[in-house]
């Protein structure tokens, strides 16, 4: 008893300057380095044991509309995903080349600040409005046919916004789906850049990802 | 107390709400210039159509478009490596440069590029409207004149609390958000469509949308207090804008040119009005030159052909 007591102490006593470091992203990884396009990008945690959020992210009282709550499901056949399965989707299919990770919001907003390895592609230009949407769609590997796009090869995407409360990456969704793009190769990431940064995950903006 | 303040807030509402109501009755062109407005004013000679401000006010809005689409393309081919342009390739540099301009159009600070003065976007004039008003009952001002007499800002309804529906705190809102003119006008479309806002009738394109640029520049000019001298219709001051025409047209006594603009997308009586005569609330000018093949100053088709009256006579 008296000696289990004395462990407990000296783990205390020993783990806690390493404390310090050990904001991991799940027990048993600390960051994840994802090669893309040949350049190496990490994805961890802040480490700063006094890190709050600040800022546009901790404001509770947005008007709806336009920023409502969001369903959780963006579109019928989308699946929703969270922090780790957005890294996973990076490590697997953005670093095979076969998916990309969309941030849908305006350019402004992207300029400060975003998720690692995603590309801006604002929610607007996927309006059926926008005349030159398609230009979007083969880039993202449709093929244009006689008779319309194929999807077929088209890549996966996960698309994610401002947060819960942001409604463009629904919308972008919505207008792609009506566009022909299948709903299985969408993703959607609810928690957006509010809860990336929530959980004090990485974060760049564009200059810096080069 | 809580109940106590709400009722105070639903008593300054309805208030601001009247005073809205109150301001759009008020014959066009008298409002009065306040202090904080002059500002505005030199802003306000910016949206002169006689000055590049707003080349072609429907052609704008799918430039900026063409530029995001061009920009979103080529990110998504760096991305995916798209093999054939590698990252040493020669795009990066002109790709900068189009991502500064996209930026500097979207008002976000640049260290390069300053935004043009003749380029600036909606967001910009309204939030520089904004800052310049001090008071949203100002605003609410701004914002009631352009939306002309026969189509006043949409009572709010007696369930909900006013301020709720009211279109310039859907444009706050939706400027404080995010700062960007295609999310602005998504914002202002869905709030019409949706039966937040009544969408005055000059300001209504082919396909029923809400013509947010036009009702935007309307009011910088509206709040500056500077009427625009009535002129004659010339294909000159359209800046090269597609579907303008002359022809000559003969009458009994005499043989006139005519100026004939063929409807666009995206088009509003507001905006024909605005860019042929500098000012919106001409649409009414239009709309009776052409009563034969309009029915109401909202029911404009594309490609329909209307006559620009010689206002000057």
């Amino acid at each position: 008893m008296g000696r289990s007591g004395l462990w407990a102490g000296l783990v205390e006593c020993c783990a806690w300057p390493a404390v310090a470091q050990e904001v991991r992203l799940e027990p048993g990884l600390l960051e994840a380095r994802i090669e893309l396009n040949g350049e190496v990008i990490v994805i961890g945690r802040t480490q700063d044991p006094d890190a709050r959020l600040s800022g546009e992210f901790t404001r509770t009282a947005r008007a709806c509309p336009p920023d409502c709550i969001n369903p959780m499901e963006a579109a019928p056949g989308v699946k929703t995903v969270g922090e780790l399965e957005l890294i996973e989707f990076l490590e697997t299919q953005v670093a095979a080349g076969e998916g990309l990770l969309i941030d849908s919001r305006v350019p402004a907003w992207f300029d400060k600040g975003t998720i690692p390895g995603a590309v801006n592609v604002p929610f607007a230009t996927l309006e059926p409005s926008n005349p030159y949407r398609t230009d979007i769609l083969i880039a993202l590997g449709a093929r244009e046919m006689a008779d319309g796009l194929d999807f077929a090869d088209a890549l996966d995407v996960l698309l994610f916004c401002n947060g819960p409360w942001c409604g463009q990456t629904p919308r972008a969704i919505r207008n792609m789906i009506e566009a022909g793009y299948p709903a299985e190769k969408i993703k959607y990431y609810r928690g957006g850049m509010q809860l990336w940064e929530l959980m004090g995950l990485t974060k760049v903006t564009p200059q810096s990802q080069g | 107390m809580i109940r106590l303040v709400l009722v105070c807030l639903l008593v300054i509402g309805g208030a601001v709400g009247m005073f809205v109501l109150t301001e759009a009755r008020r014959p066009l062109g008298t409002e009065t210039a306040s202090s904080g407005w002059s500002d505005l004013v030199a802003r306000a000679r910016l949206t002169d159509p006689a000055s590049p401000a707003f080349p072609g006010q429907s052609a704008e809005p799918q430039a900026e478009m063409a530029r995001l689409t061009a920009n979103a393309v080529s990110s998504i081919a760096r991305a995916t490596g798209a093999a054939s342009v590698s990252a040493g390739a020669t795009v990066p540099s002109e790709l900068d440069a189009l991502t500064r301009a996209v930026l500097a159009g979207l008002g976000a600070p640049s260290e390069v590029t300053a935004p043009k003065p003749g380029n600036r976007t909606l967001s910009e004039i309204v939030d520089q409207a904004m800052r310049a008003s001090e008071s949203e009952v100002a605003l609410g001002q701004a914002l009631a004149a352009p939306t002309l007499a026969t189509a006043p800002v949409a009572p709010p309804s007696t369930g909900t609390p006013p301020s709720a529906d009211d279109l310039s705190v859907l444009i706050e809102r939706a400027l404080s958000d995010t700062g960007s003119d295609s999310y602005l006008d998504q914002v202002l479309n869905d709030a019409a469509d949706a039966g937040y806002i009544a969408v005055p009738a000059a300001l209504r394109t082919p396909d029923g949308r809400l013509d947010t640029r036009t009702l935007l520049a309307d009011i910088v000019q509206k709040s500056s207090g500077t009427p625009t001298p009535v002129r004659a219709p010339s294909a000159a001051s359209a800046g090269g804008v597609a579907g303008v025409e002359v022809r000559v047209v003969q009458t009994a006594t005499e043989t006139t040119d005519a100026l004939f603009y063929t409807v666009q997308p995206g088009d509003s009586l507001g905006a024909i009005a605005r860019r042929f005569y500098g000012n919106a609330s001409l649409y009414q000018s239009i709309f009776e030159a052409n009563r034969r093949i309009l029915s109401t100053p909202d029911r404009i088709r594309v490609g329909q052909r209307l006559i620009l009256p010689d206002l000057r006579t």
